[in-house]
């Protein structure tokens, strides 16, 4: 039987993220580190992206950016090979979140009791989408420290 | 001692003999050949300046209008600020005064790092997208300029439970 929505509607802050259409961006949530990083390298090899960031956003839950800047359409098969491959539930909502709104997001600060995603593994270049993803990370932390 | 004048870029003999020929009509080729033809010969924007003169003329307006393209001296272009296509996104579930119940809204900023913390600033300080259009694209400097054109007043909550 569906109750549908109660009342326990609680104020909270908005979540800031990152968006933009040429950056391969993985949303790894229910896997291990050595899981997202077998994924990573894979992807990698692939579709040879140059070097890519492994940043763990909570437990058991890692977000990839790839260095090497990509068409709205590579991004997307990127994306959905991984998706399809890897069995993952989250990550196929994750795609289809991205193409309803075209262009893909990852959070970059604070979620509710959630830090924001750290930087755990680095591999490859990281001279092209990695360091402007990087610069942006940097611009949206300072806003986020200047709000909060 | 007295100030010396400049000296004249041409003779009287010269201009008397061009103003003369501009009386009669000639065009400022003929009255070249025929001062080269005297030994008056002067350059030809220096006679140009003198048979404007004569006339009550100025200058033509736009003077690269009559020079053919691929003799015209360009001016380089100003560059158009560069563009990167990212954005910084607002986002979690919204509600307002005319739509109690909570929808998923989302603001994304494009701009300078200056107008984003303003305009990241403002969003948080409590303007939403409106229920009608939930997600908003535009730039910082746009939405600092009006932020009542791509939100209202609300407030933003967190997920709301659904009991099933």
């Amino acid at each position: 039987m569906v109750n549908g929505l109660t009342d326990q509607i609680s104020k909270a802050d908005p979540i800031l993220g990152f968006t933009d259409r040429h950056t391969v961006k993985l949303d790894l949530d229910e896997m291990s580190f050595k899981s997202a990083r077998y994924w990573a390298n894979l992807v990698l090899r692939k579709y040879k992206l140059s070097g890519y960031i492994i940043l763990k956003s909570s437990k058991k839950c890692y977000h990839v950016v790839f260095d090497r800047y990509v068409s709205w359409d590579e991004n997307l098969s990127v994306v959905g090979w991984v998706a399809i491959l890897s069995k993952s539930l989250k990550l196929k909502d994750y795609l289809g979140m991205q193409c309803i709104k075209m262009s893909s997001t990852l959070r970059v600060a604070p979620k509710g009791e959630k830090p924001s995603p750290r930087i755990v593994f680095r591999y490859g270049s990281q001279d092209h989408a990695v360091k402007d993803f990087l610069e942006y990370r940097q611009l949206i932390k300072q806003i986020h420290r200047s709000v909060f | 001692m007295p100030k010396r004048k400049p000296k004249p870029k041409i003779s009287s003999k010269t201009r008397w003999a061009i103003k003369t020929y501009v009386k009669q009509g000639y065009s400022a080729n003929k009255i070249q050949k025929k001062l080269k033809g005297q030994g008056l010969g002067i350059r030809r924007k220096t006679l140009l300046t003198e048979v404007r003169k004569i006339k009550g003329k100025k200058h033509k307006a736009h003077p690269q209008k009559y020079t053919p393209t691929k003799y015209r001296r360009v001016t380089p272009k100003a560059r158009k600020p560069f563009f990167s296509g990212k954005h910084i996104a607002v986002y979690r579930y919204a509600r307002t005064l005319r739509h109690r119940r909570p929808y998923s809204a989302r603001f994304e900023f494009y701009g300078n790092g200056k107008d984003l913390a303003k305009a990241v600033r403002l969003a948080l300080r409590g303007i939403v997208p409106r229920c009608e259009h939930p997600f908003v694209e535009c730039s910082a400097r746009a939405f600092l300029k009006d932020p009542y054109r791509y939100g209202e007043d609300g407030e933003w909550v967190d997920r709301p439970n659904i009991e099933s």
